[in-house]
């Protein structure tokens, strides 16, 4: 790369950062790599530079590297690393628009990280923890081959992303604290879940009964395991397990951390890359406006840009849905097109010129990303009026014997808000919880499905159990229900392809 | 905050490796699929070097995820554009025959491999082989690998020039040139090597040089005559192998019905590709039957069929007598394999025939029965197998819902097909043998 070239780059990067600043937005020092196509489509792949080695990245790079070379059309490619300082890279073979575009949405992106409460207790080393343990996961590799290790990586990728990051508390810190919550409730009435530990007779409660079911409490809770049903399934089948070797719970650990890292990322794709969205067109906007780059250059990003938000009518681009969302937010606390006020305002051309000259746009922007999630951004902020302003709908698959149609079913606004909103449920992964590591006192694990009116995908919930059962080695039950219906039991153990379904008996 | 640009990245093979550990677990899917794709019918049908597309399912990250549910209704998504209730976005062609209804949902993307039909016998038939092969001392058939360069000539271009060989011979000449000028003129080495070079090779000339006096300060060399010039001479390389040759027969008769026609000719074709992709020097020849025996081209057995009655026992004479004249089983490792209906006019000869070819100690003795509507003939009509089974012992396995039988002793093996997906475990049946790799 010519001194020319790289010095132009440098300029507008402490341009795009003054800008930035300008309009508030908080982020941690970042550092550009420029770095070769096959560079780029290779973490692309692997999501972090370093990544261990395994078979879906390696998919993952061939379809990657396919698309790039047979139908690339421009779309800028982009990935950034919320490390300290936070880690982006920039393709080389870039025209300098799309270098531009790339550094505006990273220093957005890295604000996001910076300023959104969930991503405050993400690990800042990915890369050396990931590169460190690709060393020592290659080791593994040789001492007990590729197959053996890649079963446990794959099990561990299968269930990286439940856990629950606000679920900090320490096992025994948990029995403690249900301890005293419940030597407290039972010490006022005897009704807990615990009564029937001890036979309250005649309702009298004296020092000594209380003192005896106390201990019986304390000795329930002590085998109960978990004590509470906890999210985080690899924390409690790494601490649980009879099943896994030191270096097999290693690669869990490992994987499980990695899951958290992206939990964050996962559960805020739409506000975040919208977030993103919206800032780099502000300062390319500005970037323009002041000159610092060219009318060509302008016709470059408008192409590339225009790539970035496009419809897809399969799906929803979170790139587009989620700027436009944070376009209309913007706009009703600018001209106060919020609160009871407005809201009971009938007078529908009223409404469309309502303007209090607020100006509080940018303000309530910063406060919605400090806390939100797509989850609560959905539902707080995908109006009706959002819906038909992106011309979004529902469709449905239909069969016949030669060919399947995709046909659209819905308009009605407000349900498909609905319906969208109710698809993040639970950050669109679904509320799986151990509540049992000794069923039956035969060391089976048994979880539960949380049921949120939405199904789990029958194949893939089976082979997730299969993964499971590779790491825990023994019977595995899910409870889950279908369409509202009866609540049924899964199980799996350990037979190849047999899964049995029980029928609950309430 | 900064912008790092390094000049040279390190060459990073880690994508591609792991795209290789990917390309395994292809590999091993096709190999779990290959039931299914062996049954294929077009496959068979298609002329010329072909690449057929296999579905293959798990390849996928197994997590758990929302499927689809009652009140969304099928394969229900959320997707952007103008259109109407009732407007069709898009349309996807179904694969014709295994659609297992709500395996394939939306988003459920299966991957379509596309292979080679070269490609596909290679995992396919990774673990098999030819039975009972011998090494055959007495001729060996030649097989050409490419061209080598092995003896040495006088004569040749300037590009096969040898040089190591031309300087030897240079030397040679020169120290026996130098031994013969000291010889005639009881001059030092030195002098003698220097005379040469002064008169450029020429003897005589070196001679008289050193008698007259006239030698001058040359240096000491070797020169290069053209009769020392040695050349390397190309010539084709081959290899020695022991020979083998399959005998596929085939029952062509009225009896031989499109479905078992079609059984045959898939279990025959797969043979035939994988005995032309797995081993050089394997030659197949072809024999009909009716109530005669042909021998056929590759191009007729597979795609033209004849009718009229049944006599096993011409295809198997006729194998009798390509194994007394062309075939010695004291050169050749020979194996036969008859594929039919089982239905015969003279089981009695045809089972002499079996005998007699099994009596000159082939390698094996493969038939194959097909049997596509489940044995319509009730109890009453004794196939040609059940007339082998009472003649010799067996040892039988089922397998997928089909017998097999093997009798190690005579190297006779049989197996029934019922339906083609039958076809897959019989080729495994009859190349049990582990493949030693070139």
């Amino acid at each position: 790369m010519k001194k020319q070239e790289m010095q132009r780059l440098i300029n507008v990067e402490n341009k795009i950062y003054k800008i930035a600043q300008d309009f508030g937005l908080e982020f941690c020092p970042i550092e550009f790599d420029v770095i070769p196509e096959y560079k780029m489509l290779e973490i692309m792949a692997y999501h972090i530079p370093g990544n261990i080695s395994n078979w879906k990245y390696g998919r993952d790079f061939e379809r990657i590297r396919t698309i790039h070379e047979k139908i690339h059309d421009g779309l800028p490619y982009e990935v950034v690393i919320n490390s300290s300082p936070a880690r982006a890279y920039l393709m080389k073979s870039n025209t300098f628009a799309v270098q531009c575009l790339v550094m505006a949405h990273v220093v957005a992106h890295v604000a996001f990280f910076t300023m959104n409460k969930h991503f405050q207790r993400t690990k800042r080393d990915m890369i050396p923890f990931l590169s460190e343990a690709s060393k020592r996961f290659n080791k593994y590799e040789e001492l007990y081959g590729i197959d053996v290790v890649e079963k446990i990586v794959d099990a561990a990728h299968s269930i990286q992303m439940h856990s629950n990051p606000f679920d900090t508390e320490t096992e025994s810190e948990k029995r403690e604290r249900i301890y005293e919550q419940e030597k407290r409730t039972i010490e006022n009435k005897p009704t807990s879940e615990f009564a029937d530990l001890h036979n309250f007779n005649d309702n009298k409660i004296d020092k000594e009964t209380i003192k005896l079911h106390n201990r019986k409490l304390w000795m329930a809770l002590k085998n109960k395991k978990p004590v509470e049903p906890t999210e985080d399934l690899l924390r409690f089948i790494i601490d649980n397990s009879n099943n896994l070797d030191d270096w097999e719970k290693d690669i869990c650990e490992v994987l499980r951390q990695e899951g958290e890292y992206f939990w964050p990322q996962i559960r805020t794709k739409y506000c975040n890359e919208g977030f993103a969205t919206y800032w780099h067109e502000k300062i390319m906007d500005i970037l323009f406006k002041e000159e610092v780059l060219s009318t060509s250059d302008h016709a470059q990003y408008n192409y590339s840009n225009s790539l970035v938000k496009m419809r897809n009518p399969y799906q929803m681009n979170p790139y587009l849905i989620g700027s436009e969302m944070w376009k209309d937010i913007v706009e009703r606390w600018d001209k106060g097109k919020h609160g009871l006020e407005y809201d009971n305002c009938n007078n529908l051309k009223e409404k469309e010129k309502w303007d209090t000259k607020e100006m509080k746009g940018h303000e309530k922007m910063f406060e919605v990303v400090r806390t939100h999630t797509d989850w609560f951004f959905m539902q707080n902020f995908l109006t009706a009026d959002m819906v038909r302003k992106l011309d979004l709908y529902i469709y449905v698959k239909k069969e016949t014997p030669y060919e399947e149609t995709y046909v659209i079913t819905k308009q009605d606004a407000e349900d498909i808000a609905k319906m969208i909103i109710a698809s993040f449920g639970n950050h669109s992964i679904p509320k799986i919880e151990i509540t049992d590591g000794n069923y039956e006192e035969k060391g089976e694990l048994y979880l539960i499905h949380r049921w949120n009116k939405l199904n789990l995908k029958k194949e893939y919930c089976k082979k997730t159990m299969v993964h499971i059962y590779d790491l825990w080695g023994k019977p595995i039950h899910l409870k889950t229900k279908i369409n509202n219906e009866k609540e049924i039991t899964i199980t799996y153990t350990g037979e190849k392809d047999k899964f049995y379904i029980g029928m609950s008996e309430d | 905050m900064a912008i790092i640009y390094h000049d040279s990245w390190e060459m990073s093979e880690k994508g591609k490796k792991d795209a290789e550990r990917h390309q395994r677990k292809v590999d091993d899917a096709i190999r779990k699929n290959v039931r299914d794709v062996i049954g294929e019918e077009s496959i068979i049908t298609k002329k010329g070097k072909k690449k057929i597309k296999i579905p293959i399912r798990g390849l996928k990250d197994y997590r758990f995820i929302y499927g689809d549910n009652e009140e969304n209704g099928i394969g229900a998504g959320v997707g952007q554009g103008e259109g109407q209730p009732g407007d069709v976005i898009g349309k996807r062609e179904k694969k014709s025959g295994d659609g297992k209804p709500g395996e394939n949902e939306v988003g459920d993307d299966i991957i379509e491999a596309e292979v080679d039909i070269d490609y596909l016998l290679k995992i396919m038939f990774q673990d098999l082989g030819l039975p009972w092969i011998d090494e055959k001392t007495k001729t060996h058939q030649l097989v050409p690998k490419g061209w080598k360069f092995e003896t040495i000539s006088k004569k040749g271009i300037i590009p096969r020039i040898h040089k190591k060989k031309t300087m030897i011979e240079a030397v040679k000449r020169n120290v026996m040139y130098a031994a013969e000028i000291m010889n005639e003129t009881e001059c030092s080495e030195e002098d003698a090597y220097k005379s040469l070079n002064q008169s450029n090779g020429d003897i005589n000339e070196a001679i008289s040089i050193i008698k007259e006096g006239r030698l001058n300060g040359n240096e000491k060399t070797i020169i290069i005559e053209d009769e020392d010039l040695r050349f390397k001479q190309i010539e084709r390389d081959v290899e020695y192998h022991s020979n083998a040759v399959v005998l596929a027969m085939m029952d062509v008769s009225g009896s031989m019905g499109r479905d078992k026609k079609y059984l045959c000719r898939s279990l025959l074709f797969w043979l035939v590709e994988f005995l032309k992709t797995c081993y050089d020097n394997v030659q197949i020849r072809f024999i009909q039957h009716t109530t005669e025996a042909k021998l056929v081209d590759e191009d007729t057995f597979f795609h033209k069929g004849e009718s009229g009655g049944t006599k096993c026992s011409t295809a198997f004479e006729l194998a009798n007598y390509l194994i007394d004249t062309e075939y010695p089983v004291n050169e050749w490792n020979v194996y036969s394999v008859y594929v039919g209906d089982g239905e015969d006019w003279d089981t009695k000869t045809t089972i002499n025939r079996m005998d007699e070819m099994i009596k000159k100690q082939i390698n094996m003795l493969a038939y194959i029965e097909v049997d596509p509507d489940e044995n319509d003939y009730g109890g009453s009509f004794r196939t040609l197998l059940n007339e082998i089974k009472t003649r010799w012992k067996f040892t039988t396995h089922r397998n997928t819902g089909t017998d097999f039988y093997r009798n190690d002793k005579r190297k006779l093996l049989m197996a029934v097909l019922k339906d083609k997906t039958h076809i897959w475990p019989c080729l495994q049946h009859i190349l049990f043998q582990k493949r030693k790799d070139k």
